[in-house]
């Protein structure tokens, strides 16, 4: 009888879970084939759209604007759906209970389970880039500084977890029972429009803006485009403000995600709603 | 002190509409208008002592998997205390959770059908602390107990329900803890497989495990608890040794089935202290009570008023003492 894991014990469960993932994932050969298919599509939309926006100011090449922004979304998109979605089959599968009863519990599960989709949309990323580099040819310097790009991202992936959080928790404290809820899929819409992810956000209408300018999303995009196209530095004031403004972010949302998150198993385990069928 | 001990544990669940109702919901949660609460548990109390089975037999809403719940710390309770393998339910209910094992009737949903039982068991074991080294082991072990060994590389989706069950059955063994909560385990399954899932209780009890056993099979919680809850509408009908239930209302019934019955008659079978209750049904009646050695004597006095025309006799079995509290208590219900 264990409660719980030690450190070792964790890293066990998250090396049996990815193989498991990936397991799952070379089964289903062709639906991978699909999903490289459609990758390689959307690349080429944007090659050819390339072709006639062509250079945009401040940025300089369009695609290769573009291709940080695909990249970036990948991470984004990730974060913000990936909670809600776990909780919906976890749900619907009876793991919430399972997992609660094993000493593993729901941290080193909700680790696994972020762990593998971050590898996928690794691997979808570097995907993006070799099609874009060596089929396309786009063009990208990248500087001795471009390993501030992490640390950023990094931010960007903890600030967005808070709001992941936060739309996890509506599945219980909301019943939202479905795999979309408003909250997450908001912003995860909204920042496909706002977050400057396909054109830069000075172009939308003024009051739209004022949205784009709440959104840790959009700083985050634009700072990495500007390391990696603009060769700015750590030094650059911008950069650096934004690093403090997803600092603060994270500070805020992060907490506060899991405060809902928790306040949300604890609805569900008062109103015998932590799993569907039994 | 007792691995299971619960004292006047109470239930409710929200009774929810249909759909979202922004009116109604805003007036509950202003206080307005009063929430519609269905009572699922009312202040049950009891205790399981190390190594027993104890049944909870109930019909379909009684209440069953709500109490399963609770025990294995998933579900709070509104009222009531309650301490399993002696942590708090509220204070140490995650320590609760690892130390109940909890087998559902058809838990096996948790399992991938697009992976082997191998595979599908591995990331159960690793997250009950097994090592990345003696997990494989540990699975051919409990597949072994469960004779699934054979089928180890097979997918889950192949497999009959009976099997599925035992699939189930093997991740529970994954980990050894001392109280087992098992709810309809030999539901939907054949036969043969609920014998196999009954004689590995049993075996369970000689490892000295407790088990809680939920079920609507009488005949099942007849053959295998120590001691029975019988439990309706969230209420506690009747709570004693397995033996002692089947007693309350005699241990033999006599049906004799007569030509005509009269008032002289029933009187005088009831004048006999060997006969502790006679229910009487159009020209049919139930003689309960110590009958096997007085039944010469019985069907003498009937023939003295009438002709006999059918004679069963029978032990009384928990399903006689279930179908009688629970009308019971469907009558009272109706009076009231
Ligand atoms: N999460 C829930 N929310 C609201 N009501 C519930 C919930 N779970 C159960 N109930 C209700 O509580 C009552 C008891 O349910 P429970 O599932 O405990 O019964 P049971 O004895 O296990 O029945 P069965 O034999 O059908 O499994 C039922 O009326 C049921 O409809
Ligand atoms: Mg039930």
């Amino acid at each position: 009888m264990k409660h719980a894991l030690s450190f070792m014990e964790k890293l066990g469960v998250m090396w049996v879970y990815l193989g498991r993932r990936a397991r799952l994932w070379f089964r289903f050969k062709i639906s991978f084939v699909f999903s490289f298919i459609a990758m390689f599509v959307t690349i080429a939309i944007f090659y050819f759209i390339n072709v006639f926006v062509g250079e945009i100011p401040e940025y300089g090449n369009y695609f290769t604007f573009v291709l940080i922004g695909l990249a970036i979304n990948q991470y984004m998109q990730t974060t913000l759906n990936t909670y809600l979605g776990t909780m919906h089959n976890m749900y619907w599968s009876n793991w919430l209970e399972i997992i609660l009863t094993s000493p593993m519990r729901l941290k080193t599960f909700f680790s696994s389970v972020m762990t593998w989709t971050y590898l996928y949309a690794t691997m979808n990323v570097a995907f993006y880039f070799v099609i874009g580099i060596f089929v396309f040819g786009a063009k990208f310097t990248f500087p001795a500084t471009a390993w501030i790009v992490i640390p950023i991202l990094i931010l960007l992936i903890i600030s967005l977890s808070g709001i992941g959080l936060i739309s996890a928790s509506m599945f219980m404290l909301a019943n939202a029972k479905g795999d979309i809820e408003p909250i997450g899929w908001g912003v995860a819409t909204l920042s496909g429009l706002v977050a400057g992810v396909y054109f830069p956000p000075k172009y939308l209408p003024a009051p739209v803006q004022l949205i784009s300018k709440i959104l840790p999303q959009t700083y985050a995009i634009d700072a990495i485009r500007r390391i990696l196209l603009n060769n700015e530095s750590i030094s650059s004031p911008s950069i650096q403000l934004t690093i403090i403004y997803l600092i603060v972010f994270s500070i805020i949302l992060l907490p506060l995600g899991m405060f809902m998150f928790n306040a949300g198993i604890r609805k569900a385990e008062k109103e015998g709603t932590l799993a569907r069928w039994m | 002190m007792n691995p299971i001990e619960i004292e006047n544990i109470t239930k409710k669940y929200r009774v929810r509409e249909k759909g979202f109702n922004w009116k109604k919901n805003l007036k509950q949660l202003l206080k307005i208008e009063k929430q519609d609460y269905l009572t699922a548990l009312n202040k049950v109390s009891f205790s399981v002592k190390k190594g027993e089975i104890f049944g909870i037999l109930g019909p379909n809403g009684a209440g069953k998997t709500t109490l399963i719940k609770i025990l294995a710390g998933l579900l709070l309770p509104e009222e009531g205390k309650a301490a399993i393998n002696n942590y708090d339910l509220i204070k140490d209910r995650e320590k609760i959770r690892t130390s109940v094992n909890i087998l559902m009737s058809g838990g096996w949903i948790i399992f991938d059908y697009k992976l082997s039982i191998y595979n599908n068991l591995k990331f159960w074991g690793v997250a009950e602390g097994l090592r990345l080294g003696e997990v494989k082991e540990r699975i051919e072990e409990v597949l072994k107990i469960v004779g699934l060994h054979e089928k180890k590389d097979d997918f889950p989706e192949n497999l009959s329900a009976g099997l599925r069950q035992k699939m189930n059955l093997a991740r529970c063994l994954l980990s050894d803890r001392p109280v087992y909560l098992l709810d309809e385990p030999t539901s939907n399954i054949d036969p043969y497989s609920a014998e196999f899932i009954r004689k590995f209780i049993k075996e369970m009890k000689k490892n000295g495990k407790t088990v809680v056993l939920a079920t609507h099979n009488l005949w099942e919680a007849e053959m295998l608890c120590d001691k029975i809850a019988i439990l309706n509408r969230g209420n506690i009908l009747a709570l004693d040794e397995t033996k002692a239930i089947k007693e309350r209302i005699g241990k033999e019934i006599l049906t004799v089935e007569l030509e005509k019955i009269t008032p002289g008659l029933i009187r005088g079978i009831s004048s006999f202290g060997f006969v502790e209750k006679i229910v009487e049904e159009k020209n049919i009646l139930k003689i309960y009570g110590n009958i096997k050695r007085n039944m010469p004597t019985l069907i003498d006095t009937c023939r003295k008023y009438t002709n006999i025309t059918g004679v069963d006799m029978k032990e009384s079995s928990l399903n006689d003492v279930f179908l009688q509290l629970i009308t019971e208590k469907e009558k009272t219900m109706v009076m009231k």
